[in-house]
């Protein structure tokens, strides 16, 4: 019997692992940062577009039917650091980086890295590719049956009884500055990183996320961006100006709602377009 | 030490390698005893200290009890003796919340009583008090006759060391009885495992715990405050009804593991969990959940109190005792206290109930039953996810306001009831099974191609590594 069961159980796993190679298996998304890591990681090409952040660009897009080498590393909740780091160590290197800011003083999560990065784990994914997370057998066989894009934003309605709950504690974790000898250190990683890629080619630009209007001038934002454009004062670094203009509503005072997410997004693209122009003059 | 982390398995094999070496026989005992302090102080080694002082507390009184010939003497120091641990249980277990409930932490800055508000609880002190108590009344009562057995201090020392501290019941259990126990320790031979045996309770207990639980813990998250507050009432059901098959899961996984691995080592530990979510009263649940606990308590509290000799009413208030004292083994918390409390008045009124009303037994009666007993165990649970009681109102009161909201069916809830289908699946086996006779081929192709697909699932559709619920007890 013992011998049945285990033999069972490893050809399941040799037939599921050659479904993934031969068939074309995949999720359509991924949320965690380990499964974005991993995706990113075992894609076996290049991407010459990627915008690295936390989940408030978990949504994002900017692939088109013409453009298909974008990558959005957005990586709960470990940020835009752990994924600028992931690019540097793994010698992938984009045309263009778009930093997401918000959550930058977050800095380096080394045991995603140091896990997704351990070459004994990292040739076993790649050679049972069912061992990545990204390959889970329910998840995956869920989503091949589930139609309907679940990537959405929160469709729910601004202000609610939800949304009071949520906003008095992200106003408290805004309340406070960002802790500036940790943050400074972070910070001059993350340089080391961003001098590497820039190295390489790459245009760096950094933008922040709307978020609730009443934040955007909180204790924390001011400290973290004031450091952050003191460390990245160099004019080989960009900065897309924040939307002044419209108003933006969040589920829970830093992720946006829906309606304002593709608000967002729009003045992105655009404000993205002019910067590239204004490089190439 | 995880039982599902990597660091633990390697110290399996290298503890099952030395201890079956012919020319290290005499010396099996002593090797458990090695790798389970390992395995106790692999994260804090400072919780050794008192892990040994219990030990030793446990060995020596013990001892005493049974080399005395007086009475009166034995009883006075078994007494003392279990005085002493429950002190010490208590100390490190309640003295937060005692604090915590007569002071605020912020009036405390720099006060002495400070102290108490930050005594942290040594894993697994619930689950070795529990076993050294068994042993001390044990001996008072002289159940296993160890009398002639132990001779000297440190032969009844070393026997007392494993028992409490042998790695795969050590931290969350099954509690094991002194008396059931003993016995067992002897000499133990590799050709003497049952290799079915072991392999197939690891396999359904990794299955539980990394399969089932793991996953749905990611999921159920969902349930702490406000997160709940944004969810639909038949959302927020659902995700109850998540949370309970993933406690489940995630105890019954590691109760399973541990009798696996005491299996590899030639121990028979006790069953702890026989289908709970089948049971049809309150008092059948408790004889299928947590079955080391439930019996601990039935011998040694419930019994010493006078169990159902002493009258109806009595017997509603012994019940009632001691399912409140059970919560409060669970957890250093009001509410679970007040889950103790829930637990103890269902079995009190069930029992009142059927000294009075006779029902007739059919099919439907069964269901009802079985469907209201599974309701309330899985609405009492919310107590141990909200352990704040503000929250678990808050979320009922969510449960009412927000019948209007739509039902969400994502992935996440598919995955949910993908994930508990197994549960349900596992209990209605067995009720399948259980009456109607299958051939034994049939049975033994069922049972290889199911842990062969187990085996698989634990392979590609492991969740995340999370300790075990019941470690914090």
């Amino acid at each position: 019997m013992v011998r049945k069961i285990i033999i069972t159980g490893i050809l399941l796993f040799v037939i599921f692992n050659a479904m993934l190679y031969l068939l074309p298996i995949k999720k359509r998304f991924v949320y965690t940062d380990v499964e974005k890591s991993e995706r990113f990681l075992y894609a076996g090409r290049k991407f010459s577009v990627i915008t690295a952040g936390s989940s408030l660009i978990g949504n994002f897009t900017f692939e088109t039917e013409k453009r298909k080498n974008y990558f959005n590393l957005s990586l709960p909740p470990s940020g835009g650091c752990t994924g600028v780091k992931i690019l540097a160590l793994t010698n992938n290197i984009p045309d263009t980086l778009y930093l997401e800011t918000n959550y930058i003083s977050r800095g380096f999560n080394n045991v995603l890295i140091d896990g997704l990065l351990d070459k004994r784990s990292y040739y076993a994914k790649l050679i049972f590719p069912a061992l990545q997370e990204q390959n889970k057998f329910f998840p995956l066989i869920i989503d091949k049956f589930k139609s309907g894009n679940t990537a959405q934003a929160s469709k729910r309605k601004p202000k609610d009884d939800l949304f009071l709950q949520l906003f008095a504690s992200t106003k408290e974790e805004y309340s406070k500055p960002v802790n500036l000898v940790t943050y400074n250190k972070t910070l001059s990683e993350l340089k080391k990183h961003l001098e590497y890629l820039s190295a390489k080619g790459t245009f760096i630009a950094f933008f922040e996320v709307p978020i609730e209007h009443d934040l955007v001038n909180s204790p924390k934002l001011v400290s973290q961006r004031q450091a952050l454009k003191l460390a990245f004062a160099d004019k080989k670094y960009n900065w897309i100006q924040p939307d002044t203009i419209n108003r933006y509503y969040t589920g829970d005072g830093k992720h946006l709602l829906e309606e304002s997410f593709v608000r967002f997004t729009k003045y992105f693209k655009t404000q993205c377009n002019l910067l590239k122009q204004q490089g190439k003059k | 030490m995880l039982f599902n982390s990597l660091v633990f398995l390697v110290l399996v094999l290298i503890t099952f390698i030395v201890y079956y070496i012919p020319g290290l026989k005499k010396y099996q005992v002593g090797i458990l005893i090695v790798s389970s302090f390992v395995f106790y102080a692999y994260y804090k080694p400072i919780l050794l200290l008192l892990f040994i002082t219990s030990i030793l507390l446990n060995t020596s009184s013990s001892y005493i009890v049974l080399k005395e010939d007086s009475v009166s003497k034995r009883k006075k120091v078994a007494a003392f003796a279990i005085a002493l641990n429950l002190l010490i249980l208590a100390f490190f277990k309640y003295t937060p919340l005692i604090s915590h409930t007569f002071y605020k932490e912020l009036e405390l800055n720099g006060s002495w009583r400070e102290f108490f508000f930050t005594i942290p609880l040594p894993i697994g002190i619930s689950f070795y008090t529990f076993e050294g108590i068994s042993l001390l009344i044990d001996v008072l009562r002289d159940k296993n006759s160890l009398k002639e057995k132990h001779n000297s201090f440190w032969e009844h020392l070393v026997k007392t060391s494993f028992f409490i501290s042998f790695f795969p019941h050590l931290i969350a259990g099954p509690i094991l009885k002194a008396h059931d126990f003993y016995p067992q320790i002897k000499e133990k031979y590799f050709s003497d495992i049952n290799w079915e045996k072991v392999i197939k309770h690891l396999i359904l207990g990794y299955f539980l715990k990394m399969v089932v639980a793991d996953n749905l813990n990611e999921i159920t998250v969902n349930i702490t405050y406000p997160f709940f507050l944004g969810y639909s009432s038949l959302n927020l059901l659902l995700l109850l009804f998540g949370y309970s098959m993933q406690i489940f899961a995630d105890f019954a996984g590691y109760s399973s593991i541990a009798i696996g691995l005491g299996f590899l080592f030639g121990y028979n530990l006790p069953r702890n969990f026989h289908f709970p979510y089948i049971s049809q009263s309150f008092a059948e649940f408790w004889t299928r959940w947590h079955i080391s606990l439930s019996t601990w308590l039935k011998e040694y509290l419930y019994f010493p109190l006078g169990g159902n000799r002493k009258g109806q009413w009595r017997t509603y208030f012994n019940l009632f005792t001691v399912m409140l004292l059970g919560g409060f083994w669970h957890g250093a918390g009001w509410s679970y206290a007040l889950w103790g409390f829930g637990h103890g008045s269902f079995l009190a009124i069930e029992r009142l109930i059927k000294d009075r009303v006779k029902v007739n037994n059919t099919l439907l009666v069964q269901i009802l039953q079985t469907g209201m007993v599974f309701l309330v165990v899985t609405f009492l649970w919310l107590l141990f996810k909200l352990p704040n009681f503000d929250q678990v109102i808050q979320f009922f009161k969510a449960l009412i306001d927000n019948r209007s909201m739509r039902f969400n069916i994502s992935s996440k809830e598919l995955n949910l009831v993908m994930l508990s289908s197994f549960v349900v699946l596992y209990h209605a086996c067995y009720l399948l099974f259980k009456n109607n006779k299958v051939s034994h081929a049939t049975n033994y192709n069922i049972q290889w191609v199911s842990y062969g697909v187990l085996l698989f699932l634990i392979l590609v559709n492991s969740g995340n590594q999370n300790a075990f619920i019941y470690f914090q007890f």
